[in-house]
């Protein structure tokens, strides 16, 4: 009786479900590095983050279905147009308003997602569109994992490496930290605190666009795409603590878990609910997020 | 200098109003019938049905317009819902206070047709739904101004467990009690109500319910739901949901490889075929799809003979709208069959009849009206339940049918009035999710 | 009324008063001053229940309050004001003092909390005007409110800290008069800790002098203004006079190497610098001395370029450099080592230095500027990758003159870099900055503690409100009368 209910528990689809929550966890953690560079850094919140991503989609999705561009071809050149959007929304956005009231840049972040929401729809249509790229499956027995998925867990860890050598090896990534912790002096060294900005913006820009060429992989691509992940990849951060990346990356991890242990063992709907409710208890106990440092 | 100024602003004013009132009294006196339109023209619901919707309606109201009906014009408003329940309320209310028109008509989704319906209702205005198929819209509330010609939810729920009972033992050599199935929806009015029906037919058909579950069609990963799937193992599965979850629900199936015999889709996302075969390709065959049936398949020749050319008409202003369309998607014929009922046999019947285009008139014209089976464009006939019934206002005789894709064309395959081929059940073995 | 002995507190092997004793009688003004870090800030604290002492006692009116939590000592009667006023924003200035009234008061009456808010803004001279904002006040508006507020709690001795700070000399005489006007009107004892000494002499009627934790002085004002200790302490009497002669033979024939002319700066409105002149030749060490609020920190900014001045040149090797961006006065050689250090806390210390080498010309000397800081600053190399904000004070001083210098500057700007360190940390920052003067480096340093920065430079600026008062070498300057009065009030 004792070993029928465990194997009724740990059974092959557990290991599955548990292996699902990783690689969801990888694509959340991709979405999140970008949005939490923008954060920690500019100290501004990019409503609009999932929007950008879907402008990348977008792109992947024209360049690939209509111009007949090869997949590898079109993801870099994807990645260049949204880290230039990401430096633009800076420029004619979030620098006029730099030393305005925070909730000012979070209405003016706000608008954007709209005119870009609204922008798709007037360009691209309202229409669900899907890149049509099948990509095969790998199975171990009766499991069975989602290549794409593979793919976006690689590009997250391969992301996550790539900007914290960057942060941590470079001038330009040193003073990107540095800035989000002393604004005002920065000129005192010679950084030219605008420049590191745009720099910044264009960095959490290509984030969002290297999301935007793996999602497009495995989901459709419609205006409101942005709606289904904006908000989590924001809990995620928030809960990794502001501009923590090491923090960001295990709160992906454990909010897919959550989500997908919850949704095996209860309702999927209840996943979800545990995973906000998992998110409003820790900000009672860790309000400045998972590895912030207790003062 | 600015007295002046703010003077000459408030003569300006005066004239402006007043024409606008000369107008309107102008207005008055020829005879019209002003219809609010109401279908998502943006937002997620948009892609899913509701522009298509659109269009057959409007290819319908225009075609009246030009002739006008029984002497009265008609002139059409669009608004657009953005596929927000409160902005459905809200435009509503808009056209029939604002706009003053004489009834609303349209509504796609659910979630919408079930609040607007009671501000209807409390405002006393008429309103026609033409595509929401809610049963709880009128579920025991009594409504005397809001009528529905379109099946409702609960039908298509029971429309497909009919067509697996009558099947399982013949195709899948099962006995109902040794079925396995699964019911999965999206969580919103529409997936709810549609569970309802499959729920009932099941326990109807006596099959063994393995899973039941709802989930939100925004949620980014149904990969939890696929695995419970994989551990009960259904034979047929029963799924309501809008595009995009369906091809995030089926993709995430094909990747983790879960295999089933049948899939019995139920309108919304399962309508538009284009969408489903550019998300998974071949596999999009042998999907089934409860809907009302496409104007285009329906069998014409148990058909009014005034509908065909109407249909034909339809079909080409439609293909002139959207070119390039392989299969001409259920909901175009949906909108416009729905719309044409109201245009060609209430209407007239209101203004000659009841003398005129007032809600009571519209009501009183509704409850009479009587069109036996072949009489609309999608095959069923007109009778609505009366006041004092649970479903006053829903039309008795409609159907929806079962449909399966193949060869990329969609073939009526329940009932059996209707059938235009043998089903093929359970999938052929070698699909992608056959599990045979 | 207030009987204070054996007062101690130690914060961990620190003591930050030992054993201070005194007392004040009904009525009386009784002024305590001393250095930065002598204390006296501590000794209020303590006083109104912010800290408790280590030992000691407190008797106020009889009653022991030493340790008691600071609202039951607030509602015994010691009310209190902030150097830093921070009245709340959203409420109307009536609204403030108000709301001090009612809770201060320890009777929680509206109508009696009204009542002292009207009697208090009147007595400070703020409208009474139930709807006047707060964000009209200037930093004289912001002191009276300050003011008022504690007034408002009806203490029968008031603790008034810094008053003056920030305000011009009209405003500092007008703070003072009132300060004078609630004792002789209200009957309210005062205390009054001030860095400035020549506005408080005029006002109290007794003086205490704090240096390093111990009372060293205390009598009427004219006697301690004229005791050797007290001399000793604010402006030093040992500095080393042939050091300086040297360095002014060195300097006659030395190219200029920073000059400024006629400089205005401020901030909104508000002017902090007036016609300054300044010259500093290469390799010349110059201080720039002056009370709090004296423009000290202004001057600097300016010259790196963080505030533009709004009349004025400013030329760094010939060149003027008033409307170059401050990021690129930076590759002109300038390097500012900037008050309170302002490191990057949760940096490491190496990545910190590599900040300062963030500049093009520096990048490629990196590794070269690295060996000469940690030369220069052995410690930093030990503590080289611990996060900067959790070294101490002393350590992030050198890691901010380090970060500075790995820019490879001509010239390195100093703002007060002793300030908030301990006394025995303090000598050791002195040391420091005469190992960077030996390095050959020209150095421009901003000090309050005249004693300790007087034995480093060869010459000095005494700036005081904003305008340039007096200059001299050192030996000059320590003989100056003009010098000891912004000191002490003689």
């Amino acid at each position: 009786m004792g070993m029928q209910a465990f194997l009724d528990i740990f059974d092959i689809y557990l290991l599955e479900a548990v292996i699902n929550g990783i690689l969801l966890g990888g694509v959340l953690a991709l979405l999140a590095l970008g949005l939490n560079l923008i954060f920690g850094v500019i100290d501004v919140t990019w409503i609009c983050y999932a929007e950008l991503v879907m402008i990348g989609m977008y792109a992947m999705y024209f360049m690939v279905q209509y111009y007949g561009v090869s997949y590898f071809v079109s993801a870099p050149l994807t990645i260049l147009l949204v880290a230039v959007l990401g430096a633009a929304l800076h420029y004619l956005v979030i620098a006029p308003l730099l030393t305005a009231p925070p909730i000012n840049q979070l209405l003016a972040t706000g608008g954007v997602l709209f005119v870009l929401q609204s922008f798709a729809t007037v360009a691209f249509g309202i229409d669900f569109r899907n890149l049509g790229i099948r990509l095969p499956v790998l199975a171990f027995g009766d499991m069975n994992f989602s290549y794409a998925r593979l793919l976006s867990f690689v590009a997250a860890l391969v992301g996550m490496v790539a900007v914290y050598l960057f942060m941590t090896r470079t001038f330009t990534g040193t003073a990107i930290r540095a800035i989000s912790q002393d604004r005002q002096i920065m000129a005192l060294m010679g950084v030219d605190t605008k420049r590191i900005y745009l720099i910044t913006s264009a960095l959490g820009g290509a984030l969002a666009g290297l999301a935007a060429c793996l999602l497009v992989l495995q989901y459709d691509v419609h205006p409101f795409v942005g709606l289904s992940f904006g908000p989590i990849t924001f809990l995620i951060c928030v809960l990794g603590g502001l501009g923590n990346f090491i923090g960001g990356f295990i709160a992906a991890f454990l909010f897919a878990e959550i989500i997908s242990l919850g949704g095996l063992f209860s309702d999927l709907e209840w996943g979800y609910v545990l995973a906000f409710a998992f998110f409003i208890v820790m900000m009672f106990i860790r309000p400045a997020g998972l590895l912030a440092r207790r003062r | 200098m600015r007295l002046r100024m703010a003077a000459r602003l408030v003569r300006g004013l005066l004239v402006a109003i007043s024409a606008t009132g000369l107008a309107v009294s102008a207005h008055a006196q020829e005879k019209k019938i002003k219809i609010g339109v109401v279908f998502d023209l943006t937002g997620p619901l948009a892609g899913g049905g509701s522009e298509l919707n659109y269009v057959g309606t409007k290819i319908i109201l225009d075609h009246f317009a030009k002739s006008g009906v029984e002497g009265y014009k008609i002139e059409a408003v669009y608004a657009d819902a953005q596929s927000k329940p409160d902005i459905a309320i809200n435009e509503s209310v808009r056209l029939l206070e604002q706009e003053k028109v004489d009834m609303v008509l349209g509504f796609f989704s659910s979630a919408q047709c079930v609040p607007v319906a009671a501000r209807v209702e409390q405002l006393k205005k008429f309103m026609w739904m033409t595509t929401c198929i809610s049963s709880a819209v009128f579920n025991e509330k009594g409504y005397k101004y809001v009528f529905r010609p379109q099946a409702s939810g609960d039908q298509f729920g029971m429309m497909t467990m009919d067509f697996i009972a009558q099947n399982a033992s013949a195709k899948l050599g099962k006995e109902p009690k040794d079925l396995r199935v699964a019911i999965i929806h999206e969580d919103g009015a529409y997936g709810v109500d549609v569970s309802k029906g499959n729920e009932a037919g099941a326990k109807k058909a006596g099959f063994n319910v393995v899973l039941k579950e709802g989930y939100s069609a925004t949620a980014p990963d149904l990969s939890a739901l696929v695995t419970k799937l994989k551990r009960a193992k259904p034979d047929v599965i029963f799924h309501t949901g809008y595009n995009p979850d369906i091809t995030l629900l089926l993709r995430q199936a094909r990747e983790q490889g879960l295999k089933f015999a049948a899939l019995m889709g139920h309108g919304a996302g399962y309508g538009v075929y284009e969408k489903l075969k550019e998300g998974m390709g071949a596999d999009a065959t042998y999907i089934f799809n409860a809907d009302p049936i496409s104007i285009w398949l329906s069998n014409q020749k148990t058909m009014d003979p005034k509908l065909p050319p109407v249909i034909k008409m339809v079909g080409e202003e439609f293909d002139r709208i959207k070119p390039g369309v392989a299969i001409r998607s259920a909901h175009v014929g949906i909108g416009a069959s729905n719309t044409y009922v109201f245009m060609s046999d209430v209407l007239p019947r209101a203004i000659k009849k009841y003398g005129g285009v007032d809600p009571d008139a519209l009501r009183k014209a509704a409850l009479d009206t009587d069109i036996p089976e072949g009489g609309t464009m999608l095959g069923f006939g007109v009778k609505f339940y009366g006041e004092g019934t649970p479903m006053a206002g829903q039309n008795e005789r409609s159907f929806p049918v079962v449909i399966q894709y193949l060869d990329d064309k969609s073939h009526v395959v329940w009932p059996k009035s209707q059938a235009q081929r043998e089903a093929v059940l359970p999938l052929p073995k070698g699909t992608t999710y056959s599990n045979q | 009324m207030l009987e204070v002995s054996g007062l101690v507190k130690r914060f961990g092997g620190f003591t930050a008063v030992n054993n201070v004793s005194f007392r004040v009688d009904q009525g009386e003004i009784l002024g305590l001053i001393g250095p930065n870090g002598s204390g006296k800030s501590t000794i209020f604290n303590m006083l109104s229940g912010t800290l408790a002492p280590t030992s000691g006692s407190i008797l106020f009116a009889g009653y022991e309050i030493a340790g008691l939590a600071p609202h039951r000592i607030i509602n015994g009667g010691i009310g209190r004001t902030f150097q830093i006023p921070r009245p709340f924003r959203r409420l109307s200035i009536f609204e403030n003092v108000a709301l001090a009234g009612f809770y201060g008061q320890g009777r929680h009456s509206r109508a009696k909390a009204e009542e002292a808010a009207e009697r208090a803004l009147a007595m400070v001279g703020l409208p009474t005007d139930r709807h006047a904002s707060v964000d009209g006040l200037g930093a004289a508006g912001l002191k009276k409110l300050e003011l008022a507020k504690a007034l408002a709690t009806s203490p029968k001795l008031l603790l008034a800290d810094e008053s003056l700070g920030g305000l011009d000399e009209a405003e500092m005489d007008q703070a003072a008069d009132m300060l004078r006007n609630i004792r002789d009107e209200l009957g309210i004892t005062i205390i009054w800790v001030e860095h400035i000494m020549g506005v408080l002499m005029r006002v109290v009627d007794r003086v205490m002098v704090l240096d390093h934790g111990e009372k060293i002085s205390e009598g009427l004002p004219s006697a301690v203004a004229g005791d050797p200790r007290v001399i000793e302490v604010y402006l030093g009497t040992d500095a080393e006079t042939t050091q300086a002669a040297a360095a002014e033979a060195r300097r006659r024939g030395r190219p200029m190497m920073l000059e400024l002319r006629g400089v205005n700066a401020g901030y909104g409105t508000f002017q902090a610098l007036f016609d300054v002149n300044l010259d500093v030749k290469a390799g010349e060490a110059v201080g720039v001395i002056g009370p709090n609020g004296a423009g000290k920190t202004t001057l600097m900014r300016v010259i790196s370029g963080l505030i533009r001045p709004s009349r004025g040149s400013i030329k760094m090797e010939g060149v003027d450099v008033v409307a170059t961006p401050a990021h690129k006065i930076v590759s002109l050689g300038i390097a500012h080592v900037p008050e309170n250090r302002r490191l990057f806390p949760q940096l490491t210390v190496d990545d910190n230095l590599k900040m300062g080498a963030f500049m093009k010309d520096a990048r490629g000397h990196y590794t070269e500027r690295l060996e000469v800081v940690f030369d220069l600053f052995p410690r930093l190399k030990e503590r080289r990758h611990q996060m900067a904000g959790t070294m101490s004070g002393g350590e992030q001083q050198m890691c901010a003159i380090g970060r500075a210098m790995m820019s490879n500057p001509k010239l390195l700007l100093l703002d007060e870099p002793s300030a908030g360190l301990a006394p025995v940390v303090v000598q050791q920052v002195f040391e420091l900055v005469k190992r960077i003067r030996a390095s050959g480096l020209t150095v421009l340093i901003v000090e309050q503690n005249v004693q300790q920065v007087l034995k480093v430079v060869d010459r000095a600026y005494l700036i005081e409100a904003g305008t340039i008062r007096a200059s001299g070498t050192s030996a000059e300057m320590l003989a100056s009368d003009t010098v000891k009065e912004a000191y002490l009030g003689v």
